[in-house]
């Protein structure tokens, strides 16, 4: 664990460098970001993704690249002090054709699923990222000087309420925002609370909740009213608001094998229910992934 | 057997039982916010209490020691005790935290652990993996074979028989020891009592039979009295799932007795040297912290481990023991700094579970977040 704090400080690096050049925490095409919602109409209330269906399967991708590039240039003290993070930065980041088709699906469906909910809702021409990396990684300065820029470019858009689609982007906009940027004053409300839904396509399922909505946004329950439908196999030491585990996406990039045994006993758990698992996150998605799983959308 | 399915085991017996507790005595909720009220006093004027039960424990006829760091506490204890004397430990992660144990053995003296779990630990050499429960990553077949090996003692791989064998053991040796190290649950600062949660008996005995009994902890144990002292102890068994407690003990000085003109004298039975070595260690420091502050009122009851994601799948490596798990990672920081727990603290994911179940309601996860900056902005 010696190298962890010099593992971040490039992590960092790499975040704060793809920020400034890409807008984006990771170096990756804006434009992949962008695609699937050209052609919708702009508004006051807008669908803000903030990438993550997009950037959360590239997180990993430029965990392993750093790794493998580490490994490949002789130990991890001496590659860590050669400035891991702009080696990878050489490198344009991009998810495959199936990730960005499937993040595209999902955001559609998220899009109509609230228009059929009678829900109008715009998007934004330049989406900026919401930070929530630079806040988990525990880089708080950056963050707040961050989130002070997306408060400016989104208050320059327009936008009075921001509907939020993933539970990160939700958390650090209507909980963290607020203590770190002076005035800040957008409505701030996620689809999960927006959509009516009367029919859930598949049944039997386990649901693996995502923290941050189930602990620490109070959305349990209300995910659970959205699929009732479906009849969820419950079991109240594995799907519980406090016996529930993590995916361990939010180490993913910082100490990866951990997310990756994190992730594996959560499996063991979830399969034990049901072989049909649904998720409500990006990053649950990703690390929990491989196995039958579908965003609560799809 | 691997570390995943032994705390596997251990979440599915302690986590439904101590629902069913907090479900079926629901005063212990209430109970629990009272507690939380009162450590939040102690903690916010925690050198008023430390004067307090200073003043108190040399009213009881006992002898009051302060100890700075973990060196100096295992130093006073290591005097009182001399050497060349048989020692027994009731379990006691404050000895842990500051090597107590080696301390004594180092002076000449005889030391055993007399709780079942410490006394797996001390025979194996391992560290121990949980607050309540040190040896909870040993499956019965381990234990058995490190009784085996290290006692002499032939055991068959069972719960019950072991914990049997391992008793006629310890208890040949309390019954001839000089003097008895407890921890402390919770301590009265208006009158010096101390109050002690157990189960397995050995406590009391500790406690009671050797002629010296020394009170070994850390400085946050202390309450405003005697009726919240003993608040704390209800509710900290509860939420490890043990409740009732098969014992709640106190000691108030060395023995006495008053039955001769009503007049009391000490000592009676029980022992005649009654000595209280708390323990500050960083304690102190962190209580006038604003972030860390909160760490303190927690009543080490050992539920936030079996609701964490990330102690259930590393272990004890998230944190440093006896420090583990979520509480671990907070106590790693107060007892051995930023540095020590940083590590751990990038481990967590901030799933939020811990901050559900703590019956003192602490925001682990914020307390976390705030070792994880440090721990990744501050110098080293």
């Amino acid at each position: 664990m010696s190298d962890v704090r010099q593992w971040v400080k490039t992590l960092r690096e790499l975040v704060t460098y793809s920020l400034e050049k890409y807008g984006l925490p990771l170096p990756v095409d804006p434009g992949v970001c962008r695609r699937w919602r050209e052609g919708l109409p702009r508004g006051e209330r807008v669908l803000y993704t903030s990438c993550m269906y997009q950037l959360a399967p590239l997180v990993k991708r430029a965990v392993d690249l750093l790794e493998k590039s580490r490994a490949a240039e002789g130990g991890a003290a001496a590659w860590l002090a050669s400035a891991g993070a702009k080696y990878l930065a050489r490198f344009l980041l991009k998810p495959s054709r199936d990730e960005e088709e499937r993040a595209s699906a999902i955001l559609k469906n998220i899009y109509r699923l609230l228009e059929r909910s009678g829900v109008e809702v715009g998007v934004l021409e330049e989406e900026p990222y919401s930070g929530a990396l630079l806040y988990e990684l525990g880089f708080e300065e950056e963050f707040a000087r961050h989130a002070g820029e997306v408060y400016r470019r989104l208050k320059a858009a327009g936008v009075r309420e921001v509907v939020t689609v993933d539970p990160h982007t939700h958390y650090v906009l209507s909980v963290v925002y607020p203590k770190y940027v002076d005035g800040f004053d957008l409505g701030v409300v996620n689809y999960l609370e927006l959509v009516k839904v009367s029919r859930v396509k598949i049944s039997n399922f386990v649901i693996h909740d995502s923290c941050l909505y189930s602990r620490h946004l109070d959305m349990y329950h209300r995910l659970r009213e959205i699929l009732a439908p479906g009849r969820p196999v419950e079991d109240p030491y594995v799907t519980g608001r406090e016996t529930s585990g993590c995916c361990g996406g939010p180490v993913e990039a910082v100490l990866p094998s951990l997310a990756k045994r994190v992730a594996l006993d959560r499996l063991a758990k979830l399969t034990r229910l049901s072989d049909k698992i649904v998720v409500a996150c990006p990053i649950c998605l990703v690390n929990l992934g491989g196995l039958d799983l579908a965003e609560v959308v799809e | 057997m691997s570390w995943g399915e032994a705390i596997e085991r251990a979440r599915l017996a302690i986590v439904p039982r101590t629902y069913q507790i907090l479900s079926r005595f629901s005063y212990l909720a209430d109970l629990a916010r009272e507690v939380r009220r009162a450590r939040e006093e102690v903690v916010k004027n925690l050198d008023f209490y430390l004067g307090q039960v200073e003043r108190a424990v040399g009213d009881l006829g006992g002898r009051f020691y302060l100890a700075q760091d973990g060196e100096e506490a295992a130093e006073v204890v290591a005097k009182v005790v001399g050497s060349g004397r048989l020692v027994v430990l009731s379990k006691n992660n404050v000895a842990v935290e500051t090597g107590l144990r080696r301390r004594l053995a180092e002076w000449g003296n005889e030391v055993w652990e007399t709780d079942l779990g410490e006394f797996l630990i001390q025979l194996s050499g391992e560290e121990p993996s949980h607050l309540l429960a040190p040896a909870v990553h040993m499956t019965r077949e381990r234990a058995a074979e490190v009784v085996r090996e290290k006692l002499n003692i032939a055991v068959e791989p069972d719960a019950a028989y072991i914990a049997r064998r391992v008793g006629e053991f310890l208890r040949g040796k309390i019954i001839k020891a000089d003097v008895g190290i407890t921890g402390a649950n919770a301590i009265a600062a208006d009158t010096g009592a101390v109050v002690l949660v157990e189960n397995e008996g050995n406590i009391r005995l500790v406690s009671s039979l050797p002629r010296v009994h020394i009170v070994y902890d850390g400085v946050e144990k202390l309450m405003p009295n005697l009726t919240y002292a003993f608040t704390a102890a209800v509710v900290q068994s509860a939420y490890a799932g043990l409740y009732p407690p098969t014992y709640i003990n106190l000691s108030a000085g060395p023995s006495s007795t008053a039955d001769v003109e009503m007049v009391r004298v000490t000592p009676a039975q029980g022992p005649r040297e009654f000595h209280m070595v708390l323990v500050d260690n960083g304690r102190r420091a962190a209580a006038r912290d604003p972030e860390l502050w909160e760490a303190l009122l927690c009543v080490r009851c050992g539920r936030c481990h079996m609701h964490c994601p990330i102690y259930l799948t590393a272990g004890p490596k998230f944190g440093v023991p006896p420090y583990t798990g979520p509480m671990g990672v907070m106590w790693t920081a107060i007892t051995r700094g930023v540095e020590a727990a940083g590590p751990h603290a990038m481990s967590c994911t901030h799933a939020g579970n811990c901050r559900l179940v703590c019956p003192m309601s602490i925001d682990i996860p914020k307390v976390i977040r705030a070792v994880k900056r440090r721990y990744i902005t501050e110098p080293k």
